[in-house]
């Protein structure tokens, strides 16, 4: 039931990334919900599903979407399994959590992201980089973050998730 | 542990396939194979409702749009004339040139409309689906064009969804020459900010802002597809090159509906 619904969550996601989420560009910045939406699983799941989570939303959006296979799972699979880390550390209540995690994971995951395109041998331009990623992509995720996390509280707390017949 | 070594077998996965590749693999092609229709008809809906609700904020807008279109239709209509002469001219042309034996270059191209379902959630390149494929006879590096100018080309194609890379991806570069003067040639590239921005390969070369750039026929792209206009010209500080930025004819955050096109003689 569980794998099931982060399962459906995740390719909903990134079906409105894709569609819905293009008109609510800032600055040509898109917010990375697929990222959110590991963080946040990764905080109620530990670091080992953090990492699964994490490596199938990075491969789905490579299939559908990437020019190099493997990119973005492994990113977002080396960003689930970090803050996963700290999962049984924190107040899961707490709504400074997914704001700073955030934020720090944006960071680090475009951070990692620039290093592995350009050892790619991809072009990379550093000042648009700090203005696109850095700066505004920082805090449209961090504020996208908090609602996100929101509603993956809520989930965790109905029925659904408690039942573990999978 | 485990991580390390995921890790490191997706840096070898990645590196083999940022290469060239030719054709991709099954279980690319079955995931495409099921999203896509999904997609689609979730685009499909967006689309609409997002295209009549910004044309209900953006009336005003319209009507001024519509005045500044009648200005140009009668402005181009003075111009259909002169060209209509023109291309009796060119008529003569043509058939003394056949007179004489010039052997024609000639492309033929096959072409079909496609949507565009998907934009690209990453925020490092400009990469789109389509709902056309292999089965309607689109394949890798087919021409992607909007109505009135250039767009990208198909990097993948699966059953009935394409991959297209567009020319403002950080990725992509392509040859232009200036519609005026056919011999002032250089290469545009993208950026992750979406701009267009190149050099010509002869510095003394003159380039206006507003000149018109067309592909020059170097690489993929066929001749004399739209790419642009000049918005600003610069020299490098060192005064070798001259640099421009280009302000594309397709207006790519609006880009709905394109059309490809595949050279006949690719098709297998």
């Amino acid at each position: 039931m569980k794998i099931l619904i982060i399962g459906i969550i995740i390719a909903v996601n990134l079906i409105l990334q894709s569609t819905l989420l293009q008109y609510f560009k800032i600055f040509d910045v898109l917010p990375n919900t697929g990222l959110i939406l590991v963080i946040s699983f990764a905080i109620y799941n530990g670091k080992n599903k953090g990492a699964i989570i994490g490596f199938f939303v990075g491969l789905l959006q490579d299939i559908i979407f990437g020019r190099i296979i493997g990119l973005n799972a492994c990113v977002y699979m080396i960003t689930g399994y970090l803050v996963g880390m700290i999962n049984r550390k924190v107040f899961k209540e707490n709504l400074l959590i997914p704001f700073t995690l955030t934020a720090i994971a944006t960071v680090f995951y475009e951070s990692v992201n620039l290093l592995l395109i350009y050892l790619l041998g991809y072009r990379i331009e550093l000042l648009n980089f700090f203005k696109k990623m850095i700066v505004t992509e920082v805090f449209y995720n961090s504020i996208v973050s908090v609602f996100i996390y929101i509603y993956v509280t809520k989930l965790y707390q109905s029925k659904y998730m408690k039942k573990r017949y999978y | 542990m485990i991580i390390a070594i995921a890790a490191i077998l997706l840096i070898i996965v990645m590196s083999i396939t940022s290469r060239q590749r030719e054709n991709i693999s099954e279980i690319e092609r079955w995931v495409g194979n099921i999203f896509t229709p999904v997609q689609k008809v979730f685009s499909t809906g967006v689309t609409t409702v997002g295209d009549s609700l910004s044309s209900v904020f953006n009336i005003g807008k319209i009507k001024k749009q519509n005045g500044d279109l009648s200005n140009q239709v009668e402005e181009l209509q003075k111009e259909l004339i002169q060209l209509r002469m023109e291309r009796d001219e060119l008529e003569e042309l043509r058939e003394l040139r056949y007179m004489l034996n010039v052997v024609e270059e000639k492309d033929s191209f096959s072409s079909v409309a496609a949507n565009i379902i998907g934009k690209t959630p990453s925020n490092w390149f400009d990469i789109f689906t389509i709902d056309v494929g292999t089965k309607n006879g689109v394949y890798k590096n087919s021409i992607v064009l909007a109505s009135n100018g250039l767009v990208g080309r198909v990097t993948e194609a699966g059953d009935n969804w394409a991959k297209v890379s567009g020319i403002i991806d950080n990725n992509s570069s392509v040859s232009f020459q200036v519609l005026r003067d056919a011999n002032t040639q250089g290469i545009i590239t993208g950026s992750i900010t979406s701009d267009l921005s190149g050099y010509l390969f002869d510095s003394l070369a003159e380039v206006v802002v507003g000149d018109k750039l067309v592909t020059s026929g170097l690489g993929i792209f066929p001749r004399g597809i739209l790419i642009g206009e000049v918005s600003d010209v610069a020299r490098t500080s060192d005064q070798l090159l001259r640099t421009i930025k280009v302000e594309p004819a397709v207006n790519f955050k609006k880009l709905s509906k394109v059309l490809v096109m595949t050279p006949k003689n690719t098709v297998e």
